[in-house]
C-alpha cells in the first residue's frame, strides 16, 4: 500500500512538473506527418534533424505515414480522436477537402501570429496561388510541388533515329511509330494519367476541366472535359493503344516507371519529381522537356501537383510558435535549394531558384528547370489557375476506371469520357451536399 | 450410456465466464455494426463536422448506379471462383498428403504456410509475379506468346485476384479436409477395396459423402472469406480495375469508406453486403445442408 502510494506521489509530482513547466523542460514537440517514402523521405528526416539541431527550444518529430491517401486518412481519424498531428502534408488535389474541414490553421495567419514577417512576393506566385483562398489568403505552405513533364530515353531515340524531342502530340505519335519500327515494345506511356492527360492537357490548351473556374468560384461544379479538346486527345491515345504506340502501365506511377526505366517505353509523361527514382533505376541516358501540345497552339502553364504542408488547429498556442519556426526554416533559401536538388520538386521561392541557377545547376540538369518554366508561363486564364474540386480520391478512381475502358477498346473515347463525367459529377454533387452552408 | 453431468451450481459463475466474450462481441461487433446502420442513413464530411439525416438516399444512389450492379456481378464471379478453387485445391492437396507416407509433416507445414500471410501481402506477392511490366512470370507468359495484360484485360485481372485470394485460403481448407479424411474409418475403405472398388471409385462413393460435413462448413467459411476479407488483395493487385472489373462489393466498401471517406455510402454498402451474405448463408443451410451426411 505504501509502495503504491509513493508511486502515485511520484507520478503526481511528475505530472505537476510537466504542467507547471520546468525551466529545463524538454523541447516542445511538434508532430509532422508526411507521405513521402524512399530517398525523398530520407531528405525530409535529414532536414528536420538539421532544424532540431539548430536550436533547443523545439523538436519536430517527422513521421512517414504511407501514401498520400493513407496519411490523409490517418490524420482524419486522428482528428476525430483529438490526437492529430500539428503538421501534415496533403496532396494538392485534396486541398478543397482540407480548406472546408474546419480543422486547419492557415499558415499565413500562423506565421504572422507568431511574429514571422514573410515576404510572400518573394515566392513563386503560380505555386502559391494554388493554395490561396479566393480572397488571397495562403492556407498551406507549398512543400513538395511538382508538375508533369515529358521524359524521354535518349539512347532509344538515337537508336530509332529520332533527332529531337517531340514538342507536339503529332510529333509524339511519329516518334512512337519510329520507336515501334526500331523494335521497342511501346512508344509512350504515362504515370498519373488523369493528372497528365486530362488536367494538364486541359491547362496547356486553355480548356476548362470543370465549371465555376474549375471549382475555384463555388462548390456547385460539374466536369466539362467530355466537351472539350480532351476528347480528341484521348481518342488519339486510344488509337495508339490499338497499334502499340501507347502502352497502359496502370494507375499511379509504379508501372509507368517500370516501363520507362526498364527500357520498354522511351517516352513518359510523369511528375518532375519522378527524377529521384528515374535517376536511380534508369541504365540509359534520359532527359525531359515540356509537355507536348497541339500543333499550332501556344501552350499555357501546366497544373501543379504534389503536396503542401497544412497546420492543423486545436493544439496549445505555444506549439504553434514551434510550427512557425519550422515552416520558416523550410522556406529558407538553403533548404529550398537542397530540397529542389535532392527531389526534383520545384523551389518555392524565387531566391532559391536564382541561387540554383547562379550555381549553374540547370546547365547540368536542364530538365530540373523545365518544370519551373512550364508552371510559370505567362498568360494564365481562369482555366489554368487551379483545379479545386472535392472528394478527389473518389472522382479520380472513377475517371481511371473509364480511361481503362477506353484503352481496353470497350468504349469509345466519347462514351468513356461521358461516363467519367456522369460518375464524377455525382461525386462532386455529393461533396457539395456534404459541405452545404460552408 | 453414461452422461457426464456438467452443471453449474448457480448462475453467477457461468455468467461471469461468459461476460468477457460477450463484452468483446458487443464492443467489436455489435457496436460498430450499430454505427454502420446509423451512418447508412446519414451524410457526413470526413472530419465529422457536418452530419445530416438523409433517409434512404445512400441506398437509392447505390441502386441507381449501373456501376453498382457491375460490382454485384463481379462479386458473384469472384466469390464463387475463389471458394471453388480454394476448396478444390485444398481437397486435392489433403487427399495427396493423406496418402503420402514419408515427409508428411514437411508437406503439411509448407501447405499451411500461406495462411500466415496477410491478404495485402499475398496480393503484392502475386502482383510481383504477374504484373505485366515487372512481373517475372508475366515475362515468361509473354515470351511464350500469351497476351498477358491484366491491366486492361478484365478476365485476366479477375483470374489474378481469384488466384491470389484462393491461394491464401487453400491452407485453411487443407487443414480441415485432412482432419476430415483422417477421421474416415479405414475399415470402410478397406471393405470397399476388398469388394473391388478402385481408388477413384472409393473416393467418389465413400470419401466424398463422408466429407460432406467438412465441405459444407468450409463452403460457408470460404464464401464469407471471399465476401469480406479480400479487399486487401484487390487493393494491392488491381484497385478494382480495369474499368471496375474487379471492383467487388467489399472493396467498394473499403475504397469509398476508408480511402474516399464517404462513410454514409460505405455504411449503406456494408449493410447491403451483410444482407447478401446472411441471405446466402441461410439458403445454404436450408438447401445444401440436407445433402450433408453427418456420420
Amino acid at each position: 500500500m505504501i509502495a503504491r502510494r509513493s508511486i502515485l506521489g511520484v507520478a503526481l509530482a511528475a505530472t505537476l512538473a510537466a504542467v507547471g513547466g520546468d525551466v529545463r523542460a524538454a523541447p516542445r514537440e511538434v508532430n509532422f506527418w508526411y507521405p513521402l517514402g524512399g530517398a525523398i523521405g530520407d531528405l525530409v528526416v535529414k532536414m528536420t534533424e538539421e532544424f532540431n539541431a539548430s536550436q533547443d527550444k523545439y523538436k519536430v518529430v517527422p513521421q512517414f505515414k504511407g501514401s498520400y491517401d493513407e496519411t490523409f486518412n490517418a490524420a482524419v481519424a486522428a482528428y476525430r480522436a483529438k490526437k492529430h498531428p500539428h503538421l501534415i502534408v496533403v496532396i494538392g488535389a485534396a486541398s478543397l477537402n482540407m480548406m472546408l474541414s474546419g480543422a486547419v490553421y492557415p499558415v499565413e495567419d500562423l506565421l504572422k501570429d507568431n511574429g514571422h514577417q514573410v515576404d510572400w512576393s518573394g515566392f513563386v506566385q503560380p505555386v502559391l496561388n494554388y493554395y490561396r483562398t479566393p480572397e488571397g489568403k495562403l492556407l498551406s505552405l507549398p512543400f513538395n510541388s511538382s508538375t508533369p513533364i515529358f521524359w524521354y530515353n535518349k539512347d532509344a531515340f538515337a537508336k530509332a533515329g529520332i533527332e529531337k524531342a517531340p514538342e507536339t502530340w503529332d510529333e509524339v505519335g511519329a516518334a512512337a511509330a519510329r520507336l515501334r519500327a526500331a523494335g521497342f515494345e511501346c512508344g509512350y506511356t504515362s504515370a498519373w494519367q488523369v493528372w497528365a492527360n486530362i488536367d494538364n492537357y486541359s491547362f496547356l490548351h486553355d480548356q476548362p476541366v470543370a465549371t465555376r473556374q474549375n471549382g475555384m468560384a463555388g462548390l456547385d461544379t460539374e466536369f466539362l472535359f467530355n466537351r472539350t479538346k480532351v476528347v480528341q486527345h484521348i481518342a488519339r491515345i486510344q488509337e495508339w493503344a490499338k497499334d502499340g504506340r501507347f502502352a497502359y502501365s496502370g494507375r499511379d506511377w509504379k508501372g509507368a516507371h517500370g516501363a520507362f526505366s526498364g527500357g520498354k517505353c522511351a517516352m513518359m509523361t510523369e511528375s518532375s519529381a519522378g527524377y529521384a527514382a528515374i535517376r536511380q533505376a534508369a541504365k540509359f541516358g534520359f532527359a525531359a522537356t515540356y509537355l507536348p501540345h497541339e500543333t499550332g497552339v501556344v501552350p499555357k502553364n501546366s497544373l501543379i501537383g504534389g503536396g503542401s504542408i497544412w497546420a492543423m488547429s486545436g493544439h496549445p498556442k505555444e506549439d504553434y510558435a514551434a510550427v512557425a519556426a519550422y515552416l520558416a526554416f523550410l522556406t529558407s533559401t538553403d533548404r529550398q535549394v537542397q530540397w529542389h536538388k535532392g527531389t526534383g520538386y520545384i523551389p518555392i521561392t524565387k531566391a532559391a531558384y536564382e541561387a540554383a541557377k547562379a550555381e549553374g545547376y540547370y546547365k547540368e540538369n536542364p530538365h530540373q528547370e523545365v518544370a519551373i518554366l512550364q508552371l510559370s508561363r505567362a498568360g494564365a486564364t481562369e482555366n489554368t489557375r487551379a483545379v479545386r474540386l472535392g472528394n478527389y480520391v473518389q472522382y479520380v478512381a472513377a475517371l481511371e476506371d473509364e480511361l481503362e475502358n477506353i484503352w481496353a477498346q470497350k468504349k469509345t473515347a466519347q462514351q468513356g469520357l461521358d461516363d467519367a463525367v456522369r460518375r464524377g459529377n455525382e461525386i462532386l454533387a455529393r461533396f457539395a451536399q456534404q459541405n452545404r452552408g460552408k | 450410456m453414461i452422461h457426464k453431468r456438467v452443471l453449474f451450481g448457480g448462475r453467477g459463475l457461468p455468467v461471469a465466464l461468459l461476460v468477457p466474450q460477450l463484452a468483446i462481441i458487443l464492443v467489436f461487433f455489435f457496436w460498430p455494426a450499430g454505427q454502420a446502420v446509423f451512418q447508412a442513413f446519414h451524410l457526413s464530411d470526413p472530419f465529422g463536422r457536418h452530419f445530416e439525416y438523409v433517409g434512404l438516399e445512400n441506398f437509392r444512389r447505390l441502386f441507381a448506379s449501373p456501376e453498382y450492379y457491375g460490382s454485384l456481378r463481379a462479386t458473384a464471379v469472384f466469390s464463387a471462383a475463389t471458394a471453388l478453387l480454394s476448396l478444390a485445391a485444398g481437397l486435392a492437396l489433403a487427399a495427396f498428403v493423406d496418402h503420402v507416407r514419408r515427409g508428411r509433416s514437411v508437406y503439411k507445414s509448407l501447405i499451411i504456410w500461406p495462411y500466415a500471410v496477410a491478404p495485402v501481402l499475398a496480393g503484392v506477392l502475386w502482383l510481383f509475379l504477374f504484373h505485366p511490366i515487372y512481373g517475372v512470370l508475366a515475362f515468361a507468359l509473354q515470351r511464350v506468346g500469351v497476351g498477358w495484360n491484366p491491366l486492361l484485360e478484365s478476365g485476366q485481372a479477375m483470374a489474378l485476384v481469384v488466384l491470389a485470394a484462393a491461394w491464401k485460403q487453400i491452407s485453411y481448407n487443407f487443414v480441415f479436409f485432412l482432419a476430415g479424411l483422417q477421421a474416415i474409418p479405414r475399415s470402410v475403405i478397406e471393405a470397399a477395396a476388398i469388394d473391388g472398388a478402385g481408388p477413384l471409385h472409393r473416393f467418389r462413393t465413400i470419401v466424398l459423402p463422408l466429407l460432406t460435413p467438412t465441405t459444407f462448413f468450409l463452403l460457408v467459411i470460404n464464401l464469407v472469406y471471399a465476401f469480406f476479407d479480400t479487399f486487401g488483395i484487390i487493393h494491392a493487385v488491381t484497385h478494382g480495375g480495369p474499368g471496375g472489373a474487379t471492383n467487388i462489393l467489399v472493396y467498394k466498401v473499403y475504397a469509398d469508406g476508408f480511402v474516399g471517406q464517404d462513410l454514409g455510402s460505405s455504411s449503406a454498402q456494408s449493410i447491403v453486403l451483410m444482407a447478401i451474405v446472411i441471405g446466402l448463408t441461410v439458403l445454404q443451410f436450408r438447401f445444401l445442408e440436407r445433402k450433408v451426411h453427418y456420420g
